[in-house]
């Protein structure tokens, strides 16, 4: 391993110089050499977006901005962690109940602080073991081979008695994948029957409310929250439960809960914005609102619809509010609107999407001046060529437009010409609702083809899986995506590739017997096996 | 009594920011301890001195710790966070953290624990009181400490043991009542025991729920410690 870490790339994120510069101490005493730093969530996303590194330290609490949990998720969610990779979060005891909770996003160890240079090395020793043990699982998940996944969760867990409990896991959630709901709840039932293993516990929860037992799941999720009371993704579930049910006080109650373990979370101060607003429970939503999009600020969860949420929400607050509780409304509005000019400058669609409820909102609070500046900003968002909006937002636009005092005549001449761009959107809108799946598939088709001709295979083979994706009858488009893996020399040296191409004849195809397409699927299937020999 | 209940949260908030603060100050010092020991001589005697200070420094955080925890306890606001847990690397770690310290006295460590056990409980609550053994093992022991763990009638059994003079009669009788009878002439309070009693007795599963134990008759004829999680 001390090879494995002489010729890491490391990345360590934490707002304290000082932890950063002990973290740095202890590696570049275990042998390592390449060790880059950052003080932030957004500081960190720009290092990876630079370099793929191999091993991440972050520290979970990083005070203003995103914490350590909103880190990893942007990361995954821009694809910046190269398969293999080791994030490690850096949590104190305090913290540990509210990170340890993340059922989706799961780092890879979590480091106790504080820890000895030794515990580090022998950490780090550990999970390089372990995901050497783990990685054919981790290929075969990664080139999309659920069976296969399941098999080496078996073999190997039989072999290593000691990840044991991860290949369970990892094998549970397969079944779940494949639709076997039965087989998965059985397998939780029967780990959490012996241990009590807060994952297992979930997903039989999860399972009764995804097969709509939603009563079922909920009593079994209290039970859950008496033996783990502060295990945040435990209240969520709660409070989709009890959502779902129709019993919105008790999820807002739940919401409530939870934000107060763990404030940072994005979806979860949304989801109680959306169930306080049902509730007319205005001043709770307009704060649940304007957390989300404070906390969201650099996080690739935040919807841009939050911030007419929070319009509509401060607007109502503002009816019955006067004196210093006014003025402090048009003040952290006005934070609110600069700040989201700043963050949608260059996204006409998401501008178009909220300006209408911004200048609603100026306007009554008395600021016609702003108001009637953000809507001529809107007429040049929905002017934009680039500006798309969905019948949702549209019908939003149409409402709050209406609802505008129309004080002067340029304003009306504005309205007019927006109303008039609004209709060409509308129009486009409809136009595409009426493209069914199979001529979309068709037209991905085509175009995989010309990126084909013109050799850019992988562009190609990109466009043929979107068309697989949409498709009903796919035997086509899978033909094509195998044909260019197997016969393009960029695409047949991966062997992830190839056994994708093996998904797409063996699986996805089935040929009568007569088809016409039979002699090519064979020929395909020949060069494969050949293909794939070779590499073996 | 909404008001004695703010102010009392109010005073766990602010003992909880205190903790934190001098932890992170103790981590620091600890780690640039360590840096100094590993590039001093190995003959040097400061090293020895260096040595007795990061010990000492890491009881002063452990103390900490058990502050802040039997201060929830006594609160109402002590709960167990059961994790899955790899119990050699957790025993691998506790030990690592008492490795300069154990090196500068010569003490070896030897532990003895299956590579496949897996276990359910709360890592940082056991760390806690584990590293508390030993650090104290370490100051009583003459040359050898082992940590062994066993499953015993469904409970993770944990077995410290020294070489050294062993545990006073009246501990061994009551260890986890041994609090109230602190003994001036050895410093010692009993409160690393009432500590891991207490969190011992807080695992519970089903009708099982943990326990310690003390005795003389160890492996290495010196003190041994027990702890048992159902």
């Amino acid at each position: 391993m001390y090879n494995l870490i002489d010729k890491a790339e490391i990345l360590v994120i934490d707002d304290f110089a000082g932890f950063r510069q002990t973290i740095k101490t202890m590696l570049l005493r275990l042998g390592a050499q390449q060790i880059d730093q950052a003080s932030n969530g957004q500081d960190a996303i720009k290092k990876c977006l630079e370099k793929k590194y191999d091993i991440i330290f972050c520290d979970y609490n990083l005070g203003e901005g995103q914490d350590g949990q909103q880190i990893l998720e942007e990361l995954h969610h821009r694809n910046l962690l190269r398969p293999g990779s080791l994030f490690l979060m850096v949590t104190a005891e305090s913290t540990r109940a509210q990170v340890m909770g993340a059922i989706e996003y799961r780092p890879d160890a979590y480091l106790t602080k504080p820890f000895t240079g030794e515990q580090l090395g022998q950490r780090l020793k550990r999970l390089a073991t372990r995901n050497k043990i783990m990685q054919p699982i981790y290929d075969a998940q990664n080139s999309g081979q659920p069976d296969r996944v399941i098999e080496l969760c078996d073999q190997v867990m039989a072999q290593v008695p000691k990840v044991k409990y991860s290949c369970l896991r990892i094998k549970a959630e397969q079944l779940e994948k494949l639709g076997k709901s039965a087989e998965a709840r059985e397998m939780y039932e029967h780990i959490s029957a012996d241990q009590p293993v807060l994952w297992a516990l979930i997903g039989i929860g999860r399972i009764d409310f995804q097969q709509g037992k939603v009563q079922q799941a909920l009593q079994h999720f209290e039970e859950i929250r008496q033996n783990f009371s502060e295990q945040v993704s435990v209240l969520d579930w709660i409070a989709r439960c009890q959502q779902t049910l129709g019993d919105l006080e008790q999820a807002e109650q739940t919401l409530l809960k939870a934000v107060e373990v763990s404030p940072k979370s994005v979806s979860r101060q949304a989801s109680l914005g959306a169930v306080a607003r049902q509730l007319q429970h205005t001043e709770t939503a307009q704060k649940a609102f304007s957390k989300t999009i404070h906390e969201g600020h650099y996080s690739c969860k935040l919807q841009p619809e939050y911030y007419r949420e929070y319009y509509d929400q401060t607007r109502q607050l503002a009816a019955d509010a006067s004196g210093r509780s006014l003025s402090r409304l048009v003040a952290e509005t006005e934070a609110m609107a600069k700040r989201m000019e700043r963050k949608f400058h260059n996204d006409p669609s998401a501008l178009a999407a909220n300006l209408g409820s911004a200048a609603r909102l100026f306007s009554s609070l008395g600021k016609a001046d702003k108001s009637q500046q953000l809507i001529k900003q809107l007429a040049s968002a929905v002017q934009n060529p680039r500006c798309k909006l969905d019948a949702k937002d549209l019908q939003y636009l149409d409402e709050t437009l209406k609802a505008l005092p129309e004080s002067s005549d340029s304003l009306r001449k504005t309205i007019e010409q927006i109303d008039q761009s609004l209709q060409q959107i509308r129009l486009e809108v409809e136009k595409q609702s009426e493209i069914s799946p199979a001529e979309q598939a068709r037209e991905f088709n085509r175009q995989g083809l010309q990126m084909a001709r013109q050799k850019r295979p992988k562009e190609a083979l990109s466009l043929f899986r979107q068309a697989i994706d949409c498709a009903i009858d796919k035997t086509n488009y899978c033909l094509n995506a195998a044909q260019i893996i197997i016969e393009h020399p960029a695409l047949n040296c991966d062997s992830e590739l190839l056994q994708q191409a093996r998904h797409y004849l063996t699986e996805l195809i089935q040929l009568e017997p007569q088809d016409v397409r039979q002699k090519r699927y064979h020929k395909l299937l020949s060069a494969l096996d050949q293909r794939q020999q070779s590499h073996a | 009594m909404p008001e004695s209940e703010s102010s009392q949260s109010l005073f766990a908030t602010v003992l909880a920011s205190t903790v934190h603060d001098m932890k992170n100050s103790l981590s620091l010092l600890g780690n640039q301890l360590d840096t100094i020991i590993t590039e001093l001589e190995e003959n040097d005697h400061t090293r020895d001195c260096v040595a007795g200070i990061r010990y000492e420094s890491s009881r002063i955080n452990l103390s900490m710790m058990q502050l802040l925890s039997l201060y929830k306890i006594d609160n109402g606001q002590f709960k167990v966070q059961i994790s899955e847990v790899e119990v050699a690397d957790f025993i691998e770690d506790c030990v690592a953290s008492h490795a300069p310290m154990a090196d500068s006295k010569g003490i070896s460590i030897e532990i003895d624990c299956e590579d496949s056990l897996i276990w359910f409980f709360d890592p940082d609550l056991v760390g806690i009181a584990i590293n508390n053994v030993i650090g104290n093992s370490i100051r009583y022991t003459r040359s050898r400490l082992a940590v062994s763990v066993r499953v015993i009638d469904r409970k993770l059994a944990i077995t410290i043991e020294d070489d050294g003079d062993g545990y006073p009669a009246p501990m061994i009788e009551d260890p986890e009542h041994f609090l109230q009878n602190i003994n001036y002439s050895t410093g010692s309070t009993g409160l690393g025991l009432f500590f891991s009693a207490t969190v011992a007795r807080y695992h519970q599963k089903g009708e099982a729920s943990g326990h310690i134990s003390l005795g003389n008759q160890g492996t290495l004829c010196g003190g041994s410690f027990n702890i048992y999680l159902p």
